[in-house]
């Protein structure tokens, strides 16, 4: 198979705010570049759903949960898509999909503008430097105002928002778009807008497309010497305006923005132009990866065929046929039958069958080059892993995980369905690194711990469906910290010398609280007065007691030790004895250093119409929130308070009911914060309770 | 540490002394510049030196987004670590975010009614009472009833126990001169505000002149000069 012309190659991620129609937008991009057949809407009237859903409890809930791969061709190139969630409790699917993408479609609604989970897409975008263009959907909806939604992007996401195209008409008078750089009018004809009309601009619009033009113009010739020049001159072509956009797109200086509407057919052909114009190929990404093997140096990677393969596993999927893992190539080539190196595992593992996936269809291929996305079956490997052809020990920079926030215990309810039980929970901590599951030690319960309620709720769904297993789950918990609040010294001495060999270890010094991470150990112990060998046994006895804190039982954190003096003795000092010597003092100490507890406290950004203001603040003040900022926004007000997550479970049918089902929110970790006296109290009091009765 | 420091060296403290202890709760008071001088780094070191000592502010940004405003305090609070010599202001951030509340709205829709409503919403539903009041971008240029306006703002100060900040923004070339003492576009609403400040650029820093102190003859001495580059208030 020859090679796809890396210049006409597209890697891009959709990716926006809950029901701003990403899953649509696929849908219709792979109906007009002749993937899919037929056109079937997410929340199926039709009864079949879109085909980017094909998860069933994605299409029953209408919303999207994973984020399927697929591919297109488009005029003449070849676009890999992947369609991921907009709910933050799946940012680390869009997370690893930012991870393996060259670009991205940045969807807004027209009516709701750029919304909470938009600020966090946007963010992870940044962070991944992944260039995009904005498209502006639903506008055929009431309320639809796209020069709003542009306004926003500049001022919430400080982007520099360039509007390409203006729409004809709006709301259910929504007929086409104006391209800002050809100056044409584009109707989309037919039962599905499959066939383009290209017309002059009408008459009444043709101030306001002049206008948004000169406006386009000037802030794209940033970009381009040659097109300040053709300005000046009064010689503009349209291939000076999409260097110029392209530039600037690629350069992250800039956004172009597109309108339209997906549902309605209208735009989205003109947007897979602007994928192929402004998007960049891997051949204008740069890529780098650590080598292990020299202290994880960076190194530059080359797009050529010839250079040793790697390649980045990014998604792991469980099916009727055992693993599928998605892969990212970033170097070299991928052959079926080629013998590759995980530098994770230090595994080799021959490539059986190679993919392409569409959605949840697979079409077999024996060779994958650099810059493609590709599945193979039967590797045993964990998502995050990088394969090389085994030259070098190379590993992609790690993918930013973030902690798990709440967790809940689940018990099934016979011994079948336990068995199957671990067997989903191994799969699901496979492909998702912030689902996680373990057994509590003092209760034998398994305990699973994620993201949110709603993303806790999926993976019971899916044990449900998928491995037949009904469950009974606990109460939520909430994952608890404890820290110190002032200095308190340490001197503490392990001694067992009742004759034969013993042991023996003194260690002093301090612990205090530490702002800057979870845990600091310094060593000041000058004269040698605690050997050197044995300093790292005191760090590992300290670090072992960080584990459960004594109020009640959760792991400490921000806490820093500092060892000054100590003793020794010739016979009986030994890594043991320094470890039991470090844990005595910790524990000594720890009391004397007015322990509290902490709770993680989420950002909660509630959106609703300003009409249910009062009662919006009103289930958030309930709850101790505080609030922050509240922005007043046409006819919607956006509220933005911290709120402790122990208040939060059940907090949307409350939110429901407050307003109607008007309002929607979004949260995610903020940070650690104590806990009210009172409840410090109550949390100590319930513990003692468990252990009495354990 | 820095909280304590910057209490007793903040040159609000000097601005306090000169205004006969401050603005005051009902009072509306306004700092008057031309755009980029430091009118909202001003409202900034009001907010702090209030949050610094536990009081409940909120600042109102009109035609500013609540990331903007944020960004305003990040920096101006990085500026102050710096001057005062302390690493991580990420902390200190934090704490006085317990305190502060943003509120943003759109010039096109922005009134005093639904400003007075929000707070009262705030306070009854919200537990959120603010002392202080910074109203950030509200353009006196296009207001069509100055006077009912202002008086407004002044029976929501007056109402909520609250005092109020605003700034304006002058015309290029506007002085102290013109219209009496107060330019435009304050000249006309003067006497419902009971402390105008007027900022002026001169040489490399910004001259902060007091127009007006409640009733009381002026302070022609007040030492307060803003350093161009950093935006604090520096205290001569």
């Amino acid at each position: 198979m020859s090679r796809i012309d890396q210049k006409k190659l597209r890697n891009i991620g959709i990716s926006a705010h809950i029901d701003s129609g990403k899953t649509t937008l696929t849908e219709r991009i792979l109906f007009y570049t002749n993937r899919i057949h037929a056109i079937h809407d997410v929340k199926g009237k039709d009864g079949v759903g879109a085909t980017m859903d094909f998860m069933e409890l994605e299409r029953e809930r209408g919303i999207t949960i994973t984020s399927a791969a697929t591919h297109c061709m488009w005029k003449d190139s070849f676009i890999n898509i992947i369609d991921t969630p907009g709910h933050v409790d799946f940012t680390i699917e869009v997370e690893r999909s930012l991870r393996v993408l060259d670009g991205a479609i940045l969807v807004l609604c027209a009516v709701g503008g750029v919304q909470s989970q938009t600020l966090t897409v946007d963010r992870q975008m940044r962070r991944y430097h992944i260039p995009r263009i904005a498209f502006i959907n639903k506008c055929d909806r009431s309320g639809a105002n796209p020069e709003r939604v542009i306004q926003q992007l500049k001022e919430k996401l400080n982007h520099t928002a360039v509007a390409v195209q203006i729409p004809i008409g709006l709301e259910s008078d929504l007929q086409g778009v104006v391209d800002l750089v050809t100056m044409k009018a584009c109707y989309f004809d037919g039962p599905n807008g499959e066939n383009l009309r290209i017309e002059d601009i009408p008459a009444d619009l043709m101030n306001q497309a002049a206008a948004e033009r000169e406006k386009m113009l000037d802030a794209i010739s940033l970009f381009s010497d040659k097109l300040t020049e053709a300005i000046l001159e009064e010689n503009v072509t349209e291939e000076l305006i999409y260097d110029a956009i392209r530039k600037g797109t690629l350069s992250l200086a800039m956004t172009p923005v597109l309108v339209g509407s997906a549902y309605k057919n209208k735009g989205v052909q003109s947007l897979l132009d602007a994928v192929i114009r402004y998007l960049p190929s891997p051949e204008d990404t740069s890529y780098t990866v650590l080598d292990l093997d020299h202290d994880e140096k960076e190194v530059a990677l080359t797009q050529s065929p010839d250079a040793p393969a790697v390649a980045l596993a990014f998604k792991i999927e469980e099916g009727r046929y055992g693993q599928l893992t998605y892969i990212r190539t970033y170097q070299g080539k991928v052959e079926k039958g080629d013998t590759l190196y995980n530098t994770r595992s230090g595994k080799k593992f021959k490539v059986g069958r190679l993919i392409r996936m569409h959605a949840d269809k697979m079409e077999d291929i024996d060779l994958a080059y650099s810059g493609e996305i590709v599945a193979l079956f039967g590797v045993d490997c964990a998502s995050g892993d990088t394969f090389t052809d085994g030259s070098m020990n190379y590993a992609l920079s790690s993918m930013h995980v973030p902690d798990p926030v709440i967790s809940l215990t689940v018990t099934a309810k016979d011994n079948k369905s336990q068995e199957n039980m671990s067997k989903a929970m191994n799969r699901f901590c496979k492909e998702d690194p912030t689902f996680k599951s373990h057994v509590d030690p003092e209760s034998n319960e398994t305990v699973i711990s994620g993201m949110g309620e709603l993303h806790l709720d999926v993976y019971i769904e899916r044990m449900k469906r998928e491995y037949n297993v009904e469950v009974e789950t606990g109460m939520p918990q909430v994952a608890y910290r404890e820290t110190v609040t002032c200095k308190a010294d340490f001197n503490y001495t392990h001694k067992k010398q009742t004759g034969g060999s013993g042991q023996y270890g003194r260690v002093a010094g301090y612990i205090e609280p530490y702002d800057e991470g979870d845990y600091h150990f310094e060593n000041e112990i000058t004269g040698g007065s605690i050997p050197r060998e044995f300093i790292p046994s005191c760090d590992k006895g300290f670090q072992a007691c960080l584990k459960r804190g004594k109020l009640i039982g959760f792991p400490i954190t921000r806490v820093q030790v500092v060892i000054n003096d100590g003793a020794s003795h010739a016979v009986d000092s030994s890594d043991i004895a320094f470890q039991q010597a470090a844990i005595g003092a910790f524990r000594e100490a720890y009391a004397k250093a007015k322990p509290i507890i902490l709770e993680p406290v989420m950002k909660v950004v509630v959106e609703g119409p300003s009409e249910f203001q009062g009662s919006i603040l009103a289930t958030l003040n309930q709850r101790r929130g505080i609030i922050s900022a509240a922005t007043e926004n046409g006819a919607f007000s956006v509220i933005e308070s911290e709120v402790p997550l122990a208040e939060m479970f059940g907090y949307s049918t409350v939110l429901r009911s407050a307003t109607q089902g008007k309002a929607e929110f979004t949260m995610e970790f903020a940070r650690y914060k104590p806990v009210p006296q009172s409840i410090s109290e109550e949390l100590i009091k319930k513990l003692s309770t468990q252990r009495k009765t354990a | 540490m820095l909280k304590q420091e910057f209490i007793l060296k903040s040159p609000i403290r000097i601005l306090q002394k000169a205004t006969q202890g401050g603005l005051g709760s009902g009072n509306l008071g306004v700092f008057m510049a031309r755009p980029g001088v430091g009118k909202t780094a001003c409202l900034v070191h009001v907010a702090l030196d209030c949050l610094f000592k536990n009081q409940k502010v909120a600042h109102v940004g009109i035609g500013e987004s609540v990331e903007k405003i944020q960004l305003w305090y990040s920096e101006i609070l990085s500026d102050l670590c710096k001057t005062f010599d302390m690493k991580d202001p990420r902390k200190l951030n934090e704490e006085i975010e317990q305190n502060r509340l943003i509120l943003s709205y759109s010039p096109v829709t922005f009134t005093v009614k639904k400003l007075a409503q929000d707070l009262k919403d705030l306070a009854e539903q919200g537990g959120v009472a603010p002392e202080v009041l910074l109203i950030d971008g509200f353009d006196f240029e296009n207001l069509h009833s100055g006077w009912d306006t202002l008086a407004a703002f002044k029976y929501l100060a007056t109402e909520r126990h609250m005092e109020i900040w605003f700034s304006a923004q002058t015309e290029s070339g506007a002085d102290t001169n013109g219209h009496g003492k107060i330019p435009a576009p304050c000249h006309d609403v003067e006497n419902l505000f009971s402390v105008i400040l007027f900022l002026e650029p001169t040489g490399d820093k910004v001259h902060l002149k007091l127009l007006k102190d409640h009733d009381n003859p002026l302070n022609q001495n007040l030492p307060l000069k803003l350093n161009p580059n950093t935006f604090l208030l520096i205290d001569e």
